[in-house]
């Protein structure tokens, strides 16, 4: 009897420990989307198979691998297989490890490490992690943990961490099963205005408004500061790039292009340009900020972003163009600080707009005071306006009202009665007799419309 | 180190592994060491508050027992009944005044860090209101891990020694080692020397039996804990946080939402507690017996919390209401206004002060006051009126234990009880009457007919969804339990089918639990009491 009790305890422990892991297996296939993981792991697969090298490298964040499309720059260059292995919120020491296990299947000629100003400066939320994990072997990716996270911390994000609570949904997670299906047996699967390259590049169709670009009134700007930078971080930097000097491959750094916007709201931006300037000078790399690419207003305008950080299909595949054409002058020895801009202060001479606006909205005693704040050049003086309307139809604002004309005006109090049948308000800034786009922001007045009803 | 962290997780691990692979006689000594450890991470200076109020009670034990002992000798020598008593007089006189002395001491250094910046921002109120150019300025003193627990733990095991209910323990390491017991150290159960630390000091086997025990009993205390308490507080917070943000119908929801939140939070903690004292073989009291199917504020108290209501019930409620003064005042009430108040005065006048206790032990606030004494009003509403209430059931032919009557008991309780909860959360009890009047004010019912998410805030439909089949499997679970089937149904469960459910609940707690890098998931709520 007691042989036959402890038979079945243990029984319960195996099985539950069983039907974990089965469900951890089935989570990871149904609960999780094919994302550009899938379609990278596939194409190595297939450049394995072909007994082929790859002969340009790129690691990096969201803005690597949609700035970077290796199809245009393989041709300019006359080299093959270039593989974007940028992915979501990828830091350095992500990028050390998936080098590193690349470098031992293959040997580029060229590594582009893409570099941020908060690159450096803190560490990939866990999160994000789970988008890339599976880029790396299991060996590397309990390795990476460990030295990220910690172990246990590192065996759980790997494990758990994983799973979608948002694809819950039966449809959904056969949707996911379709697709990674798909991933592993086509190497493509389409996402409704989406590109998602086996190259890793990605692309969507989608396009910015000018001036629609926004920030939250109340968050304050973003600093660099070398000092803020991550010691342990700059380590991994380092090894990174010894790790390719070793091999005799040229090392690139490059910043995708952001918007204007963004960069004006970055304190001390400059200095993290002349910190990576300084870093390849001194470690005979080399190093190009495309956010200064010359006439970026002309060429770069905020229609080809999908955010305030990363560029549409169209943006990416004219700064695939240009970086294609700057490295191929910078192999053949010829100087390329022509297509840039000297530096922050260059740049700016070069932008006549507002380029971003905020507003902030609060209820105070049956009134609504309406605060605004825009991005702009130190020498201009914005103009502000209030605008309510009921939403969007077909690209026109219903039931437009002018609240506030233009003025310098950025703050006032409006008697809530005179706004309760809108449902948003916009504030607008730009520069006055310039027929330069405006700058937008709207605040919903949802939640005030029952006050005191 | 939180209790649904990674890490404590791995200590577990590391203490039970411990606990087993020594000699059975030094047991206690790994318990005492996790303990050290334990509460060490938490700041080291911390530990000092804690031997401090071991050691004062180790000693005040000791010195009861010993006059216990004395006086147990000198009255054997005595012939005559007044000798005797008048010997007992001047022992008791002595006892109480050294009980007083420990208590206030260790009462006092507790109260004073607790309640301490309470006092001085009223006393600063009041002089601003009387125009008294003075303020004192504010303690920057911070509240020991657990201080009110092992506090109240400690002085509970004094008196018992006092009263000679068991020996004092001598050996003050083994006596720290109950005082300190890490698992229960943040939020209870308060535990009787005489069952926790009796058991504490025993030497236990290894059972494979209590260690599936306590395992199932530990993944189902993280899954009410991370899959519903932490889920639906969310919500929570933000509607409390920013209660004029949202509608009168959101804050009605809020009351129910932050009944399910504790209940989940506080018996998940206690399953954790249990669970892993189980394993070890260590006996801890259960602190909750189904208490949302009270019927009464009264008997909600005694299925809620059970070990906190059982300390002031005996240390203070019998003490209060036995006394020669309550026991005069209840002699002239009999006098002046009848039997039933004669027979009743003396516990309102010990429930007025258990309630105060009560309210002020849950935070240094004036709304868990008016909490507390929101509780005293019904519950001593319900004794003076029974007689009434049962003579206005029986003239409606409501028989007892009809079930519909009993579930309009269950229900008016538990909305009671999820009511004056409302008082207690509130940061002030202004917050708290606008909260209320809100909902009359603005109810917007409409709104949340147009847009359901609305409901629960800062959660998508999933996590909502998981949460609401988290709370309905606690509510299966608790209903089984009341119905004494929960064993019967455990134990006819197929092997398979338990084992999928066991492995559900690790695979849905692993899915929800947040990545924070400090590890774990939000502290336990009673924590912070």
């Amino acid at each position: 009897m007691q042989t036959s009790n402890n038979k079945q305890r243990a029984l319960v422990l195996i099985l539950t420990i069983v039907f974990f892991l089965i469900g951890i297996f089935l989570g990871k296939l149904m609960l999780t989307p094919a994302t550009l993981t899938d379609m990278v792991n596939y194409h190595t697969k297939q450049i394995d198979a072909a007994g082929e090298n790859v002969d340009m490298l790129f690691v990096g964040g969201s803005r690597t691998y949609r700035s970077f499309d290796p199809d245009i720059i393989d041709k300019e260059l006359n080299i093959k297989n270039g593989l974007n292995n940028g992915s979501p919120a990828q830091r350095t020491i992500f990028s050390y490890y998936l080098l590193k296990e690349y470098l031992k299947k293959y040997d580029p000629k060229y590594v582009v490490i893409g570099s941020t100003y908060y690159g450096m400066m803190f560490e990939q939320a866990p999160d994000y992690m789970m988008y890339n994990i599976d880029r790396l072997s299991l060996k590397s990716q309990i390795e990476y943990a460990k030295v990220q996270y910690g172990l246990s911390q590192g065996l759980q994000a790997i494990t758990g961490k994983a799973l979608y609570l948002n694809n819950l949904w039966p449809a959904k997670m056969i949707e996911n099963v379709k697709d990674k299906w798909k991933c592993a047996h086509g190497g493509s699967y389409l996402e409704e205005k989406i590109e998602m390259q086996p190259n890793g590049y990605k692309g969507e169709y989608k396009s910015l408004e000018s001036g629609s670009v926004s920030y939250s009134y109340d968050t304050p700007k973003d600093v660099f500061r070398e000092e803020d930078i991550d010691s342990k971080q700059l380590e991994y930097f380092d090894k990174m790039v010894q790790m390719c000097k070793e091999r005799g491959i040229k090392v690139f750094l490059a910043s995708g292009p952001c918007t204007i916007s963004n960069i004006y709201r970055i304190d001390n931006y400059q200095g993290a340009v002349d910190f990576y300037k300084n870093y390849a000078e001194e470690n005979g790399i080399y190093y190009y900020n495309l956010n200064y690419l010359k006439d970026r207003e002309k060429y770069m305008p905020d229609e080809l972003f999908i955010d305030r950080l990363h560029l549409n299909y169209e943006g990416g595949q004219y700064v695939s163009r240009m970086f294609a054409k700057i490295v191929k002058d910078e192999i053949a020895g010829k100087d390329t600080s022509h297509y840039f801009y000297k530096d922050l202060d260059d740049l700016k001479k070069h932008v006549h707009r507002i380029p971003s606006c905020a507003c902030k909205l609060s209820y105070e005693d049956g009134m609504i005071r309406i605060l605004a704040d825009s991005t702009h050049n130190d020498d201009v003086k914005p103009q502000y306006r209030v605008l309510a309307y009921n939403g969007e139809e077909e690209g026109e604002l219903k039931n437009l009202k002018v609240v506030k004309n233009w003025s310098y005006n950025n703050e006032w109090l409006i008697n809530m009665d005179e706004l309760r049948q809108y449902d948003f308000i916009r504030v607008q800034a730009r520069i006055k007799n310039n027929n330069q786009p405006v700058a937008y922001d709207d605040g919903s007045l949802e939640k005030y419309k029952y006050e005191n009803e | 180190m939180t209790l649904t962290s990674l890490v404590f997780v791995e200590f577990m691990l590391a203490v039970i592994l411990a606990y087993f692979l020594v000699p059975k006689k030094f047991q206690w000594v790994i318990v005492l060491i996790a303990n050290v450890v334990f509460y060490a991470v938490g700041g080291v200076k911390y530990l000092l508050y804690l031997l401090f109020t071991a050691g004062a009670t180790y000693f005040g034990a000791i010195i009861f027992e010993n006059i216990n002992k004395e006086s147990k000798e000198k009255l054997s020598q005595l012939e005559t009944v007044e000798e005797k008593r008048e010997l007992r007089a001047i022992y008791t006189a002595k006892k109480k005044r050294i009980t007083f002395a420990i208590v206030l001491v260790v009462m006092g250094v507790w109260a004073t860090i607790k309640y301490g910046n309470f006092v001085i921002d009223n006393l600063n109120v009041l002089f601003k209101n009387i125009h008294y150019d003075f303020q004192i300025g504010g303690l920057s003193l911070v509240m020991p891990l657990g201080m009110s627990f092992f506090t109240f733990q400690a002085t509970g095991y004094m008196i018992d020694v006092y009263r000679s209910k068991y020996p004092a323990q001598r050996n003050f390491l083994k006596y720290f080692t109950f005082v300190s017991f890490f698992p229960h150290i943040m939020q209870g159960p308060f535990s009787r020397y005489d069952i926790l630390g009796k058991s504490i000091l025993e030497e236990h086997n290894f059972s494979y039996d209590r260690l599936c025990a306590g395992a199932a009993r530990i993944i189902w205390g993280f899954f009410k804990k991370i899959v519903i308490a932490d889920q639906i507080g969310i919500s929570v917070d933000k509607i409390f946080n920013h209660y004029e943000s949202y509608t009168g119908f959101n804050i009605l929801c809020v009351i129910f939402f932050y009944a399910i939140q504790i209940y989940a939070d506080f018996s998940g903690y206690m399953d954790i507690v249990c669970g892993f004292s189980n394993v070890l073989g260590i006996e801890l009291q259960e602190n909750f017996n189904q208490p949302y199917f009270a019927k009464s504020i009264d008997e909600f108290w005694r299925r809620w919390h059970m070990t906190l209501s059982q300390w002031f019930r005996d240390y203070m409620f019998y003490p209060i209401s036995m006394s020669r003064v309550c026991q005069k005042i209840g002699k002239n009430a009999r006098k002046v206004l009848g039997n039933k108040w004669g027979r009743l005065l003396p516990s309102y006048f010990a429930l007025i002060f258990v309630w105060t206790c009560t309210g002020l032990w849950h935070g240094a606030n004036w709304t868990y006051l008016i909490w507390g004494y929101m509780n005293f009003i019904v519950i001593v509403c319900g004794m003076h009126w029974a007689d009434y209430y049962r003579a206005a059931r029986e003239a409606l032919h409501i028989k007892e234990g009809n079930p519909i009557w009993e579930g309009w008991r269950i229900l008016r309780t538990f909305s009671l009880v999820a009511l004056f909860r409302f008082f207690a959360v509130a940061d002030t009890v202004s917050i708290a009457v606008g909260m209320i009047k809100r909902i009359f004010t603005n109810f917007q019912f409409q709104l949340i007919i147009d847009h359901p998410s609305k409901i629960y805030p800062g959660l998508n439909t999933a996590q909502f969804g998981l949460m609401v089949v988290g709370t309905i499997a606690l509510v299966v679970v608790d209903i089984l339990r009341e119905k004494g089937k929960w064993e019967d149904v455990k134990r006819k469960t197929p092997l398979v089918l338990r084992s999928l459910i066991y492995a559900l609940m690790m695979f849905v707690i692993f899915m929800v639990v947040p990545l924070a890098f400090e590890g774990g998931t939000g502290g336990f709520m009673y924590a912070n009491f």
